[in-house]
């Protein structure tokens, strides 16, 4: 039976010949005709994706921005919702740490280069939400931000910033990060996962402006590749403009 | 000098300036192609720009053409006359075709839609295929393409579907009196929470619209990405009707009196 002898899996590379559990899916990669490697992805012993990779040796399982789900293209941003708002005070900034979905891919690296096999869930059910107004609203994938744990398999931990530069104490319980500009990194071998650091900086009583940087990263962290280039959402130079009050 | 030498000079005058105003009216029109198409091309759509351009070149050559035949000396009283009469029956018969050009130009300057756009126009829902100058042609969802002249478009209501990136769609069902409303409503939320392209924001819902002789009618809602709209309303709903078969929620039935001929009253 598909997936009884599989280990569970962690980030990282995917040898040919075994199989590994991850989330509720068993991923299998074996020896196919003519060199190829054949991939697939089963769920309860039934195949739900496969692939044939041709003269590639190196395929891994790595955390994606969450663009990938439920399909690709269709987010342009990503809105975490807090579990409980954050009040700040005029004029104050806070940090948080916070974890965020990934999707999960598996991608063929041939130096530099790379390409997406397959994207899964790791057992979260990929939503999406609307926000904005009518033709200029974007579609974003939806999360919940859970502030402070240990991020499991699909999920990333994050640092997220809020600068209050008004001079009315505000309440956060939304935000929404542009996905073009963020990156994940992961270690191999483990199911640690770091995203670009959040920064929010409000203007005034009904915008704020959301901004991705660059995360300090811990010893061997590697940054995911981009898995997929997906629509670019018009933004300011600066970042991406939230506006509410409607 | 003999009369008939003066005539023939005064005929080769008219002539060498009847053939002048038509060669100036050839280099005008020219110039006022050039001039025109340098304008439009950038702003109108290749369709439209070409044959406006292409009628006031001809208009031009036209007018140049009845110049040069004044200062041949032609009398033209009978000619415009004719010209008159012939610009009137053509005018009724192009009147269609003008509006419809025209129409054409307000669609572009407007832009309801573009090509690629799925439209609903009346009883018409398809995707836009070709926008010209004379009608626009959309291909319905079972493959025929519809051509719409302009004009009928113009006037239209013209509902694009796709221009907001995502789309509410709506279910609704009556469910019986003796089934539980709160039961139907918790089913029908799980189901739109459990499908990845009902939105979580704005969330599903379900609300009680009527309490009628019938049973409750429900309206299930719940929006989607515009372009997966249509199969995500047909999988909700055939979902939510699994799970009501499964729960045992019928849906409500309208009550029926039936008498039959020998006067007994059935049914129910």
């Amino acid at each position: 039976m598909a997936g009884a002898g599989a280990r569970e899996m962690v980030y990282g590379r995917l040898d040919p010949g075994g199989e590994v559990r991850v989330g509720g899916y068993v991923l299998r990669i074996s020896r196919g005709p003519m060199g190829m490697l054949e991939y697939s992805r089963l769920r309860d012993g039934e195949q739900v994706a496969s692939a044939y990779i041709y003269h590639s040796r190196d395929v891994r399982l790595i955390p994606a921005r969450p663009m990938l789900l439920p399909e690709r293209g269709l987010a342009s941003c990503l809105m975490i919702d807090f579990e409980r708002p954050v009040h700040i005070p005029p004029f104050s900034s806070v940090n948080l740490e916070a974890r965020i979905i990934v999707d999960l891919a598996v991608v063929t690296i041939e130096g530099r280069r790379h390409s997406l096999v397959d994207a899964f869930e790791p057992g979260v059910r990929p939503k999406l939400a609307f926000y904005g107004q009518g033709p200029r609203g974007v579609l974003c994938r939806y999360t919940r931000g859970i502030l402070a744990r240990e991020p499991g398999p699909g999920y990333a931990e994050t640092r997220v910033s809020i600068v209050n530069n008004s001079e009315d104490p505000v309440r956060v319980s939304t935000i929404v990060v542009p996905l073009s500009r963020m990156r994940m990194y992961y270690r191999p071998g483990t199911w640690r996962a770091r995203a670009s650091d959040i920064v929010m900086a409000i203007r005034g009583p009904d915008s704020a402006v959301v901004n991705v940087e660059n995360p300090q990263l811990g010893e061997r962290m590697e940054a995911s590749p981009l898995a997929y280039m997906g629509r670019e959402i018009t933004i300011l130079p600066t970042g991406f403009l939230m506006e509410w009050g409607f | 000098m003999p009369v008939d030498a003066l005539r023939v000079f005064a005929e080769v005058g008219n002539a060498a300036k009847a053939l002048a105003v038509f060669s100036l009216s050839i280099v005008f029109a020219y110039l006022v192609r050039i001039a025109i198409e340098r304008r439009v091309m950038k702003t109108l759509p290749r369709q439209i720009a070409v044959p406006l351009v292409k009628s006031i070149y001809y208009t031009i050559i036209f007018l140049g053409g009845v110049g040069a035949l004044a200062a041949a000396g032609v009398n033209l009283s009978g000619l415009l006359v004719a010209g008159g009469i012939a610009g009137i029956i053509l005018g009724f018969a192009s009147q269609a075709v003008i509006s419809n050009l025209l129409s054409g130009m307000f669609l572009y300057i407007d832009r309801p839609f573009t090509v690629g756009d799925p439209i609903i126009l009346g009883d018409i829902e398809g995707i836009v295929e070709n926008i010209t100058v004379f009608s626009t042609r959309v291909r319905r969802w079972d493959g025929v393409i519809a051509r719409i002249p302009n004009e009928t478009v113009f006037r239209s209501t013209i509902l694009n579907p796709y221009q907001n990136p995502v789309r509410r769609f709506e279910h609704l069902i009556v469910i019986s009196h003796d089934s539980s409303v709160e039961e139907a409503s918790r089913i029908a939320l799980e189901v739109m929470e459990d499908d990845v392209l009902v939105l979580a924001r704005p969330g599903p819902e379900v609300l009680v619209l009527e309490v009628r002789e019938s049973g409750v009618l429900l309206s299930i809602r719940g929006w989607a990405p515009s372009q997966y709209w249509f199969s995500t309303k047909n999988r909700v709903l055939r979902r939510i009707k699994e799970r009501f078969d499964e729960a045992g929620i019928r849906t409500g039935l309208p009550p029926r009196l039936v008498v039959f001929e020998d006067g007994h009253p059935g049914g129910g």
